[in-house]
């Protein structure tokens, strides 16, 4: 039996290393290569509406994905202002909130950054601020596990408040209206 | 002799007892305890330009808790037995920053902070009132760590390091957050107290306690003593309108925020004489 030369049995033992290591990433991708291989498809987000007993509600609907997260952010955050197709839920966010702009952070934190339209009817309460805030990050962080938190900007600068009630200017985390 | 000697006794006898007379009050000073005078600063939300949440029938935030801030800020006034000075954060229609309030309040050396605002909901069903402080702690986590699914694969959310700056500005109100729970819990009890008495009609106020709520408020933000928000009725939901517009909700509402309040001073009084 012919022996095997040493240099080729490190190339060959190399290689067997690459085609493992090949093999298991395709059969076990990491969350954040998800984020980069990005592939624009059709999918379906979960958008959060307002119910009856002022709760949020998901409501399905498909969009066609583009290719990358910061796109698809602000299709879904424009088919939220759009406002709900089933009966009896209601959009909290104004139907001419305007997005001009997603970016992520390196902590995964997406700062939308909406146009001064967003307060042009500013005039709810409490909890129609908090339906407002929470239906726009439970969006977000619901259809988008490489985000981890949503901060709310308008005309690229910090925004204290919405309606004048709730401290929007900080990190915000999704929580379920009680 | 004895004539002059007796009546010399009785004039001794009648200056001691003048003396006496005279320097019984200032006795009675000394001994009693100085009172405590609270200082409740009224904050009614909104004004001038930001006319707050609007009623269908076309009530105003803004307007609705201003009254009921002066009727509270009247019955403060007026209490004997506690000594109150009441601030308000204003006192007409105009518009203040909601820093400016929280400075003022804070320069004021206020005891209490009380806010007063309206609320509204998408949902026209929404009514009744509800009692809010101040937390971050709890405020937003409750989503961000459940598990989600995405592009097929599961992710448990890591809790993010949260900047130094904001867990600064909220020190200041985390250290009362005790006292402003307590306050805030003895405002619902009191409140529902009063309003579900029976009206000078005999019916009842269609009301519903929500009970107290915690979340992260811009004007509680950096408030340094106990703080509340009181959210007095939904102004989207017509039964609840209709309340905010009569004087006699308004004076139910003022009559439970002071039984509160007196609960909450007397108890920090007393908390404040066994200390010593």
């Amino acid at each position: 039996m012919k022996r095997i030369s040493k240099p080729a049995l490190v190339v060959l033992i190399a290689a067997f290393i690459l085609a493992g290591y090949i093999v298991v990433k395709l059969l076990f991708p990491s969350p954040a290569e998800l984020t980069f291989n990005y592939a624009a498809r059709q999918k379906t987000v979960k958008l959060y509406f307002v119910n009856q007993d002022g709760k949020l509600q998901i409501e399905k609907r498909e969009i066609q994905g583009s290719t990358n997260v910061s796109d698809d952010v602000m299709i879904c955050v424009t088919e939220l202002a759009k406002g709900p197709k089933e009966k009896n839920l209601y959009g909290a966010l104004p139907k001419y909130a305007l997005l001009r702009e997603v970016y992520i952070d390196d902590n995964r934190c997406a700062y939308l950054d909406f146009s001064k339209n967003i307060l042009t009817d500013a005039k709810g309460g409490t909890t129609a601020e908090k339906q407002l805030v929470f239906s726009l990050v439970n969006t977000v962080l619901e259809n988008f596990g490489q985000i981890t938190s949503v901060r709310i900007l308008m005309e690229g600068e910090e925004l204290k408040t919405l309606y004048g009630h709730l401290d929007v200017n900080r990190p915000l985390w999704g929580r379920t209206l009680e | 002799m004895g004539k002059i000697t007796v009546s010399c006794l009785l004039m001794v006898a009648a200056a001691l007892l003048a003396q006496d007379t005279i320097k019984k009050p200032e006795i009675q000073n000394a001994v009693l305890p100085p009172v405590k005078i609270f200082k409740i600063v009224i904050d009614p939300g909104h004004g001038g330009r930001d006319g707050g949440a609007v009623g269908s029938q076309g009530t105003k935030e803004k307007d609705a808790v201003l009254e009921v801030a002066n009727l509270l800020a009247k019955s403060l006034a007026d209490e004997t037995e506690e000594r109150f000075k009441v601030i308000l954060t204003r006192a007409e229609d105009r518009f203040i920053p909601l820093e400016d309030r929280i400075s003022f309040a804070n320069q004021a050396g206020g005891d209490v902070f009380i806010s007063i605002h309206a609320n509204s909901s998408e949902s026209k069903k929404d009514y009744g009132f509800e009692i809010y402080y101040n937390s971050l702690a709890t405020d937003d986590s409750s989503f961000g760590v459940v598990k989600r699914e995405n592009a097929g694969f599961k992710e448990k959310k890591e809790a993010q390091n949260v900047d130094s700056m904001f867990v600064l500005w909220d020190l200041a109100q985390n250290e009362f957050q005790k006292e402003s729970m307590d306050l805030a819990d003895k405002v619902q009890a009191a409140v529902e107290e009063a309003v579900k008495k029976p009206r000078a009609n005999g019916k009842m106020f269609y009301m519903r306690n929500r009970g107290v709520k915690q979340a992260a408020f811009a004007v509680l933000r950096g408030v340094r003593m106990p703080a509340v928000l009181i959210e007095t009725s939904y102004l989207s939901n017509e039964e609840d309108e209709n309340n905010l517009k009569k004087l006699e909700f308004k004076e139910r509402l003022v009559e439970g925020i002071l039984t509160a309040i007196k609960s909450y001073t007397k108890k920090n009084s007393n908390l404040q004489e066994v200390s010593k």
